[in-house]
């Protein structure tokens, strides 16, 4: 004879029945968004309901922060590191210093990086499988950082991109354009690569409607007049010009040319 | 001045002034793109909602009738919550039920501010607490097994001194 269980040996007593009337978790989720993030992290801890809530609500997600390493000791992130865990997070910083080279990524990232939309990878070189992993993902933010690995079929969701100091060979550029078909808006200061580099950007970039270069950026006149043309913004701001006379004359002529409507602001010194 | 028959899940009619039933978007939508005539005198039915809360939520709805449109919210935008009117406040100083009640008929009703000013309401009730008077100010059972609790705290707190 099989041992059957009695469910009333087990010591748990029968749960009184509470009285409760349920919101729906989109009122709830309606409700959170009205609580600083200290309230709401309290709230997580009070059901799984409310967990779950506050976990599927993008809007919700959007007042979440996640930095990695967690630590401030940790120098590295490899496949040994292991963040102690997470919470549903729009927002998500990588902080390194001096091109720290992300390696493979462990298993932990694909589940934060679900719901990642924005990221900002600070002082580290990381394979393009990170962007990957967050399906997404709409802006990234680069400081002294970089991309590598990227496959010729690559694209990433990215529509916002915005480059700080970030030391970036030719061919590398090359390949983040072809692969950043969504891109939307580019912001870039201090990035210097060579004058062809916003060639690629006419090729690639399709969808690209904003874009703000810094001085490091030496443009082909051709190019101004197409993006000025073709962009709802175009900012240049180049302070120490590195052309020649022949150079500034052909950009001041084509600027001429170019109708008030568009908002180019150009700083020539 | 327009009025319509509007009954509840009860079986009560109330008659009421078209501008102020309007404040509801879901009546809003019957009357003017599905195209309920009024007039025949026939009541639209509000399945959900109970005549003691319709009752209420029209009083909500008269004192209202005449506010500007509300500007257009960024929904992501940090929101405040002292900002209710005296008047609401007063108004929304009813016991658990009859709120949750009141929300789940305005969210039914498709009456954006009335949810928008009882979501402040509820969250004023969360602020501030801490897990367990949370619990027991809305009658939660906690259902994380023991430790769990502990270990989402953990994470929690990692968050929070990630979080700018």
């Amino acid at each position: 004879m099989p041992k059957r269980k009695l469910l009333t040996d087990s010591g748990i007593q029968p749960k009184q029945p509470k009285i409760e009337i349920r919101l729906p978790p989109e009122i709830w989720q309606k409700i959170f968004l009205n609580l600083p993030l200290k309230d709401l992290i309290v709230a997580r801890l009070t059901c799984h309901r409310w967990r779950d809530a506050v976990g599927s609500s993008p809007g919700l997600r959007d007042k979440f922060w996640l930095k990695f390493p967690h630590d401030r000791n940790i120098t590295m992130i490899n496949r040994n590191y292991k963040p102690p865990g997470t919470v549903p997070a729009s927002n998500v910083m990588f902080q390194l210093d001096n091109y720290s080279k992300i390696g493979s990524i462990a298993a932990w990232w694909p589940q934060v990086a679900s719901t990642v939309t924005c990221l900002v990878m600070c002082g580290c070189e990381f394979p393009v499988d990170v962007l990957r992993h967050a399906p997404n993902l709409k802006s990234l933010h680069l400081i002294s950082a970089r991309f590598y690995h990227i496959n010729e079929h690559y694209t990433v969701s990215v529509e916002t991109l915005q480059i700080n100091i970030s030391a970036v060979c030719f061919k590398i550029w090359h390949a983040w354009c072809r692969s950043l078909t969504q891109l939307e808006r580019l912001t870039v200061n201090g990035l210097g690569v060579s004058c062809e580099a916003t060639t690629h950007l006419r090729q690639y970039c399709h969808k690209l409607r904003y874009l703000r270069l810094d001085e490091s950026w030496a443009i082909p006149p051709e190019d101004i007049a197409y993006f000025s043309k073709r962009l709802d913004n175009f900012y240049y701001n180049r302070i120490n010009s590195s052309g020649e006379d022949s150079d500034l004359l052909d950009i001041l002529e084509i600027l001429k040319q170019l109708s008030d409507e568009l908002s180019v602001l150009l700083n020539y010194c | 001045m327009s009025t319509i028959k509007l009954e509840t899940s009860d079986g009560v009619k109330f008659t009421v002034k078209t501008q102020v039933a309007k404040c509801s978007g879901t009546i809003r939508t019957m009357l003017e793109d599905i195209g309920i005539n009024p007039q025949d005198g026939e009541a639209i039915p509000l399945s959900n909602v109970h005549s003691t809360i319709l009752q209420k939520i029209l009083v909500w709805a008269e004192h209202h009738v005449d506010d500007p449109e509300p500007p257009r919210e960024d929904a992501d935008a940090a929101k405040r919550t002292d900002d209710i009117c005296s008047w609401d406040e007063d108004f929304l100083k009813v016991d658990q039920r009859t709120l949750f009640d009141v929300m789940l008929a305005a969210n039914y009703l498709d009456m954006k501010q009335l949810i928008a000013v009882c979501c402040k309401t509820v969250a004023n009730m969360i602020k501030g607490k801490t897990a367990d008077q949370i619990r027991r100010t809305f009658n939660i059972e906690n259902d994380f097994p023991p430790g769990e609790e502990d270990k989402i705290r953990l994470r929690n707190q990692f968050c929070e001194e990630r979080s700018r």
